[in-house]
């Protein structure tokens, strides 16, 4: 082995210190606690779930065509399961492509009455909204959920008939094409692989679960999921850093295909290439944001970060626009990214248990730094406290008079 | 008890308040318990609150007996114990909410107060940090209750008691172990008396009567940890190769505690104790012999310990410092009577490392009405009985007692530098002059004290006179007198020089606490100059006597019978007014 590093990596010092502190596991727990509280929550999974599932038969109907023609299947954040609470708004933004096949898409030419129509046949759903365009897909709000459904229409790409390669709308350049799956499994396949550490810990765990006789209340977790985690806190960050800057730069703003596709081959390098040399989740999590720029591919000619999943035939570089903004988003790209490193870096150097508010905010986002500081349980007794009879309640300030307390004997 | 009657008495009427709101609208978030609790409460709810780390959990609010005079209390899962901070065995919460005097008008907002605690803790008992810090803060508690939860589930012989005569310790220093046993009882030890270095500690459990029956010998081995060393239930070794590890690692690896074990193997069946020691709280591990040696290992039992030493025992006044100045002083105290027995034992409590007590009289029935000794004593040397009484009583002292005269005493045995303070409280003018003619003799460089009261303990006088102030010979004490007596107020007896002055214990006390507590300013060096402090009770005092008294100008004009003053005079002074 001849990976080791010769220098101490910024990453590993600031872990050396936390753990001299004996703090990375509470702030592991700390970290999954915090985006626990900004997913959305499983009853409504399960509501987003039950309403997509209805796509199907609803726009087959709209349509005219057979239903096995029409697959919904979702993409994005929900698909790579890391779908968090945007800059703020209560809404979840959920992913759904919806592929559609048979004679009728097929050899189309022009993109624009195709999406029109799927538009049209969104229509009347239970409980939606009335569907908005976007670029590619069609926004579809429910109100009164917390959550709103980007749906994609999709068909086939021309001359792949059997593939499951797919095009979509584009508004500039008539289709563009898409595999939301691939790229999802692609993204699945790297972020479920696994460190040496976490492998050691899983096996000491279980040896220590059996052994244990008397074991303490468990339901804390670390990070085990790291890729998708950082996903979520790159996210996060990424919302929050942006609600506060100029629109002109808010146009930069980096796209999440681009951080989930760095961030993941960041975390492949590592798991593939240096499996032995961490101990820490925290460490990794680092790690894997002070590589992302390396994947940038930057050619003489132009910027690339190609979708990882699309091979061979039809490229796709998610960064095409940093070609021709002038310079905006690759810039945008780097002062974000900075300060990133900057705020985690920041928040982990500090003692857990003086994490303000502020450092919280920078990274979590002020959506963050409120659902934790809901989430401190004042609540917990507050309807019993609130039932109390009104004597009781009439002076909530006021000090509970003690007799005289100086009588010692 | 028939409904009415119970929610007529004041506790009826308030549990009865709080059973409207928690049965009434309470009722959609408390759930009565149908069922009595063993503990004893008027009624109990249960709460399900969830909470952020343990998930869902039920919570039980109860009304003692005695409420409001009692709070609520709030019982948690009993597994929860040394696992969150402030939570009794029994799953108690310790809210720290005290009863308030409007309980008893308001009973609602005693339960209110209560559950603003429990909210309180339920924010923070999420956080790690103050959960280990809580732990930390008071840990002792927690190593009790850890201690007692051992004792009750894993059948060792925890034994009854285990006391420490501690001292400041900077190193591993291995000491004795004595353990007694009641007759027929092998197992478990009564009492285990654990001392530093060579000090026996049989004769420290003979000194204040804590021996019983049989006892074995063995050894300790005091370990002193640094205080920044986390002591929380999950530091607490639990096994003997745990305590092994926390023992190297405490000592930079320069104590093995298996091998001190294997060392002192040699007889066997010699109880083991190792104590470790940070910042003189002591937590005890009693080694238990392997059940089959060398084929099971020993197994260790956590034990409370108590300390029994003078820092501890007789630290509650004052700061350790003070203390052991005090240690390091040497008081002879001439005459055990009413005034002087007082003293002598509140100088003993007060930390006084050696004490002499001189009187010759034998201890009479008479005497019991104002005196620390009673009738066990009569018959007895008063120096002697009450040396005897204050050697079992106080730890740490050394005390004489010197049946004699003071005035043949002082003059024959006396030398000059043994006491640091010589406190006279015979009264006696006689011992004052030949104290005059004497000091330089027989005491050499030590303060002198005189102190007496006049009759009916009208005023209490404490001349003191540091080492270069002598008392003049004429004996001038009427010149600081608060008042003039006839001659007449002894109450006679038919016996020669049997006369007594009529005073209770009530009022020689204040005298005493009075008289040590400038004693104690002298031995802690707080006083240079020559002074006289007078305790004096007002003029209506004196008027209510029923006696031919003129009282001088430092009793105070106003004030009622049982009003006083206090003052301190420079002894210059009064000499000088002639």
């Amino acid at each position: 082995m001849n990976q080791q590093p010769k220098i101490k990596k910024r990453s590993h010092l600031i872990v050396e210190k936390m753990e001299q502190r004996q703090e990375s596991q509470q702030w592991e727990e700390f970290i999954v606690a915090m985006l626990r509280k900004l997913e959305l929550p499983p009853d409504k999974q399960v509501a987003a779930e039950r309403r997509y599932k209805e796509f199907g038969r609803h726009i087959a109907n709209k349509l005219d065509v057979a239903e096995t023609d029409v697959h919904v299947v979702v993409q994005g954040s929900m698909r790579t399961q890391t779908t968090i609470a945007g800059d703020g708004r209560e809404n979840f933004d959920l992913d759904v492509a919806v592929k559609l096949s048979g004679p009728q898409f097929e050899g189309l030419r022009d993109s624009e009455p195709f999406f029109q129509q799927f538009g049209k046949a969104l229509e009347g759903l239970d409980g939606s909204g009335k569907p908005s365009p976007k670029s590619r897909c069609w926004r579809l709000p429910y109100p009164g959920e917390p959550f709103y459904f980007d749906v994609t229409p999709a068909i086939p790409m021309s001359d792949e008939i059997t593939g499951t390669d797919l095009r979509v709308r584009d508004p500039i350049t008539t289709w563009s094409p898409s595999n939301p799956e691939e790229f999802a499994e692609w993204f699945c396949g790297i972020a479920n692989k696994r460190l040496r550490f976490q492998i050691e810990q899983a096996s000491k765990s279980f040896i220590e679960a059996r052994s244990t006789i008397d074991p303490l209340p468990k339901g804390k977790v670390g990070i085990d999921d790291i890729l998708r985690r950082m996903v979520q806190l790159m996210k996060l960050h990424r919302d929050s850093y942006y609600k506060q800057q100029t629109d002109e730069r808010k146009e930069g703003k980096p796209i999440s295909v681009i951080l989930v596709t760095l961030a993941a081959k960041a975390y492949d390098e590592i798991v593939t290439h240096e499996p032995h040399l961490y101990s820490s989740s925290i460490e990794v999590a680092l790690e894997i944001v002070d590589r992302m720029p390396k994947f940038i591919q930057k050619g003489s000619q132009s910027i690339r970060v190609d979708n990882p999943a699309l091979n061979g035939k039809h490229r796709e570089n998610f960064a095409d626009k940093w070609n021709t903004d002038g310079g905006l988003r690759k810039r945008e790209f780097d002062t974000w990214h900075k300060r990133l490193t900057a705020d985690l870096e920041s928040l982990f150097s500090e003692e857990y248990s003086k994490r303000s508010e502020n450092r919280i905010r920078n990274v979590f986002g002020e959506h963050g730094m409120r659902a934790w500081k809901d989430s401190l349980p004042q609540g917990v007794l507050g309807g019993l406290l609130a039932s109390a009879p009104t004597q009781s309640k009439s002076q909530p300030q006021a000090p509970r008079p003690s007799g005289y307390r100086n009588s010692l004997a | 008890m028939p409904d009415k009657e119970k929610r007529a008495t004041p506790f009826g009427i308030a549990a009865a308040a709080v059973e409207k709101w928690l049965d009434g609208v309470g009722s959609a978030f408390a759930t009565r318990r149908k069922i009595q609790d063993t503990r004893g409460h008027v009624a109990s709810w249960d709460l399900e609150l969830q909470h952020p780390t343990l998930g869902n959990q039920i919570v039980c609010i109860s009304i003692p007996k005695d409420f409001p005079a009692t709070p609520p209390q709030v019982y948690l899962d009993k597994q929860l114990c040394l696992v969150l901070p402030h939570i009794e065995m029994d799953g108690r919460f310790c809210h720290d909410v005290e009863s308030s005097p409007i309980d008893y008008e308001q009973p609602t907002d005693a339960v209110v107060a209560v559950l603003e605690s429990l909210k309180r803790f339920w924010i923070l008992s999420s956080d790690t940090v103050w959960v280990t810090e809580e732990f930390q803060k008071e840990r002792l508690s927690y190593w009790l209750r850890f201690c007692e939860k051992a004792r009750l589930s894993n059948a060792l012989p925890t034994p009854y008691a285990v006391r420490v005569q501690l001292r400041p310790l900077e190193v591993t220093t291995e000491g004795r172990l004595c353990a007694y046993y009641q007759k027929g009882q092998k197992l478990r030890s009564d009492l285990m008396v654990a001392t530093l270095g060579d000090v026996d500690p049989h004769s420290l459990a003979s000194r204040h009567g804590w021996a019983v029956k049989t006892q074995v010998q063995g050894h300790s081995l005091f370990v002193p940890i640094k205080d920044n060393i986390p002591w929380t239930p999950t530091d607490w070794p639990k096994t003997l190769q745990e305590l092994e590890f926390f023992v190297a690692q405490a000592t930079d690896h320069e104590q093995s505690v298996i091998h001190w074990i294997q060392n002192k193997s040699d007889k066997p069946n010699r109880p083991l104790m190792v104590i470790l020691v940070q910042s003189m709280v002591c937590f005890g591990y009693l080694i238990s012999p392997a059940f089959v040696s060398r084929v099971t290992s020993s197994r260790i039992i956590p034990v409370v310990i108590g300390r029994a030493d003078p820092n501890w025992a007789l630290a509650r006044d004052h700061g350790p410092q003070v203390l052991a100045g005090r240690q390091g002083k040497k008081v002879l105290l001439l005459g055990c009577g009413s005034l002087g027995s007082p003293i002598a034992e509140l100088l003993a409590r007060s930390g006084v490392g050696e004490l002499h007590l001189l009187d010759k009289e034998v201890f009479e029935s008479e005497n019991c009405g104002r005196h620390i000794l009673g009738a066990p004593d009569i018959g007895l040397s008063k120096a002697v009985a009450l040396t005897k009484r204050l050697h079992e009583l106080v730890p740490d002292i050394t005390i004489k007692a010197h049946r004699a005269f003071a005035a043949n005493w002082i003059h024959n045995v006396c030398k000059p530098g043994s006491y640091d303070l010589v406190v006279d409280c015979t009264g006696e003018s006689a011992v004052r002059v030949m104290l005059s003619h004497y000091r330089k003799h027989s005491l050499g460089a030590c303060h002198l004290v005189h102190a007496w009261v006049e009759p009916f303990c009208a005023a209490t006088h404490v001349v003191f006179l540091p080492y270069g102030t002598d008392w003049p010979p004429d004996d001038p004490g009427s010149k600081l007198a608060a008042a003039i007596w006839p001659e007449d107020i002894q109450v006679m007896l038919p016996a020669c020089g049997a006369g007594f002055h009529p005073y209770g214990a009530a009022d020689v006390w204040q005298s005493a606490g009075f008289t040590t507590e400038r004693l104690l300013a002298v031995l802690d060096g707080n006083i240079s100059e020559a002074v006289v402090w007078s305790s004096v009770r007002s003029q209506a005092f004196f008027n209510a006597l029923g006696v031919d008294v003129v009282t001088g100008p430092i009793v105070p004009e106003k004030g009622l019978k049982y009003d006083s003053t206090q003052i301190t005079r420079s002894l210059k002074d009064i000499l000088a007014d002639g």
